[in-house]
């Protein structure tokens, strides 16, 4: 039984819809990270399990009750907004203590769930500052101890790093992975930054015009993308849209207009329309032919960019063009504009999916 | 200090002095112990305050003004708390439309409200009453009480209130905790500015006062109108002692300025 579980959940918004059809669960403990693009109604999502927005259809059940039209100061959950939302008239103390307080908690209990939970936020001595006298990240922990004073049933997390500067960002994101762990709360993360929902979650649901379109592990989200759209979403990927030209078991060979190329697909017919994903770091280029059985597409480099960790280069064939990373390194070969070379990838590393012209 | 600077500060003065100067002649008045106002000062005396606290007109009028000003002020604040709240927060129908109606007594002479009040009163067979009064003044009122707190609340971030009630605040216990606190600037300094603007209103209560209902202008007016001497401005001295007085403490007390 999932702890939070959101079945056939519709919103409107005058003429739009914004979420058609969403089915969700969350099983208990799990950090579940809402990943997708701007607009693709993951804050509405958010928004109708905190219950600020009632959904249109469908229900909404929270450890087996159905909350669906309970009102959200009766549903424990404990939300950190993107903006804080901390009381700025109120101490950090009272801040953290608000939801126990509204609990008609005694004064000796709110005082003890309050430096416990600033304790395991790691922030002491502060309790008596007011939140403007405090720096973002303290900020920020005082907004995640608030919301793990009142003990909630679920923890919802509304891109919570999103106003914080790169390095604050990574240490933010452990220190709530491992309040996370710690206190063991059911927790809905919600992002549009795919680096921080692969690194924190234990599954991932990506959303796209208001549909889930696939729920797995980061590492099978990054590999195994079920849906071109997640396939494109995740990572740098290369999609070619070819058609089967031979099937080998599990291995394919795909032509499109200007390539031949050779990945793993299960379940396709001679003639059926596919396309072929292969991300950007998979793909080695090489001046000549490697002979460890990689497969191998003649290209010209078309441009390149220098990007610290990777230089990014543009390979044009015929028809199409490939995004291909290479790390950089003292021994790694750099390959002028104009060149023409080889990109080699295993054949493992090329995953081939139905093609969806419909979407 | 530059020549400009200097000339600037010069105009401020001249200006200031001009606006203040006539004010400061009533309060030297009030001590003067002529008999005629305004006169030529003869000596200091307080025979005015004296005779101000045994003048049974002028004591029911202070009484009536007060509680008029009071009830207005406070009709005002909570009507237009509700109303800034509504129009900062909801986009709908008619919005504008509803803000324009809601500032419109400022547009409309006080005479004409006073008199369409009267009119409409009569109209209805009904008397002059207090509760008349207070209903006009709170209407003339309205416009500076709506826009204090809708300054006050365009700042408020309405998220507030979404994580008070997922910290299992109810819709009173958040207004109570977390929006009034936080508009409480915009709503005491609409507050005072409207209690003072009924307290010294002399247009609007021309029409709508009898003998027992007179506030504190209309008893001035009249009694100038007969007598000319230095009481009325012992009454107009209290009135603005009693204005700065009122609003130093509430600035004391909720810890904002609104004096400079």
């Amino acid at each position: 039984m999932p702890h939070l579980e959101l079945s056939h959940v519709a919103k409107h918004y005058d003429s739009t819809t914004v979420l058609p059809d969403l089915s969700l669960e969350v099983e208990a403990g799990e950090l579940m990270c809402l990943l997708g693009p701007s607009g693709c109604g993951k804050t509405t999502t958010l928004r109708v399990v905190a219950g600020f927005e009632a959904p249109d259809s469908g229900k909404i059940r929270l450890a087996n009750e159905d909350v669906t039209a309970l009102p959200s100061q009766k549903r424990d959950i404990g939300i950190v907004f993107q903006s804080y939302a901390l009381f700025p008239h109120l101490t950090v103390n009272e801040n953290v203590g608000f939801g126990l307080k509204m609990r008609r908690r005694s004064r000796a209990e709110t005082a003890q769930a309050v430096n416990e939970a600033l304790k395991l936020v790691q922030l002491e001595n502060v309790g008596h500052r007011l939140p403007r006298q405090l720096s973002g990240g303290q900020q920020q922990r005082v907004a995640l101890a608030r919301a793990i004073a009142i003990r909630p049933r679920l923890l919802l997390l509304d891109e919570p790093l999103s106003n914080l500067d790169a390095k604050l960002r990574d240490e933010m994101r452990t220190e709530i992975r491992r309040v996370q762990r710690t206190t063991g709360i059911t927790t809905l993360f919600v992002t549009h930054d795919q680096i921080e929902a692969l690194a924190l979650a234990d599954r991932m649901a990506i959303m796209d015009q208001g549909r889930i379109v696939q729920v797995d592990t980061p590492v099978n989200i990054y590999e195994r993308p079920a849906h071109p759209f997640v396939a494109s979403f995740i990572g740098q990927a290369n999609l070619i849209r070819g058609t089967v030209s031979a099937v080998q078991g599990s291995l394919l060979r795909v032509v499109s207009p200007s390539l031949e190329i050779v990945g793993q697909g299960n379940g396709f017919l001679v003639g059926a329309a596919v396309i072929a994903i292969i991300k950007s770091e998979r793909f080695r280029l090489a001046s000549e032919k490697p002979l460890d059985g990689s497969h191998c597409i003649p290209v010209t480099i078309e441009s390149r960019t220098y990007l610290g960790a990777t230089m990014q280069y543009i390979c044009a064939t015929a028809a199409e063009k490939l995004t291909i990373a290479e790390p950089n390194g003292a021994d790694n070969q750099k390959f002028e504009i104009g060149d023409a070379v080889f990109a080699a990838y295993r054949p493992s590393d090329c995953l081939i999916l139905a093609s969806e012209d419909k979407t | 200090m530059s020549a400009r600077r200097f000339a600037g500060w010069c105009f401020l003065a001249v200006l200031y002095l001009f606006l203040l100067a006539p004010a400061v002649m009533v309060v030297v008045d009030s001590f003067n112990s002529a008999t005629s106002f305004p006169g030529p000062f003869e000596s200091a005396t307080l025979h005015w305050y004296g005779a101000l606290f045994q003048h049974d007109e002028f004591l029911t009028a202070m009484r009536v003004s007060s509680f008029v000003a009071a009830a207005a002020a406070g009709l005002a604040t909570c009507v237009s708390f509700f109303a800034a709240y509504a129009l900062v927060r909801y986009s709908f129908r008619g919005k504008n439309a509803l803000q324009a109606f809601l500032l419109g007594p400022l547009f409309v002479p006080q005479i004409v409200i006073g008199l369409a009040m009267l009119q409409m009163l009569s109209l209805l067979r009904l008397q002059i009453a207090l509760s008349a009064l207070i209903v006009v003044h709170t209407v003339y009122v309205m416009p500076f009480t709506l826009r204090l707190i809708m300054t006050a609340l365009a700042r408020f971030d309405f998220n507030l209130e979404d994580a008070a009630h997922s910290l299992g605040a109810g819709a009173l216990e958040t207004l109570w905790h977390v929006t009034l606190p936080l508009a409480r600037t915009g709503i005491v300094a609409g507050f005072v500015f409207a209690f003072i603007l009924s307290f010294v209103n002399l247009p609007l209560s021309l029409f709508l006062t009898n003998s027992r209902t007179a506030t504190l202008p209309v008893v001035m007016f009249s009694y100038m109108e007969s007598r000319i001497d230095p009481l009325v401005a012992a009454a107009a001295t209290l009135m603005v002692a009693g204005a700065i007085s009122f609003t130093m403490l509430l600035e004391r007390v909720f810890r904002f300025r609104l004096l400079g």
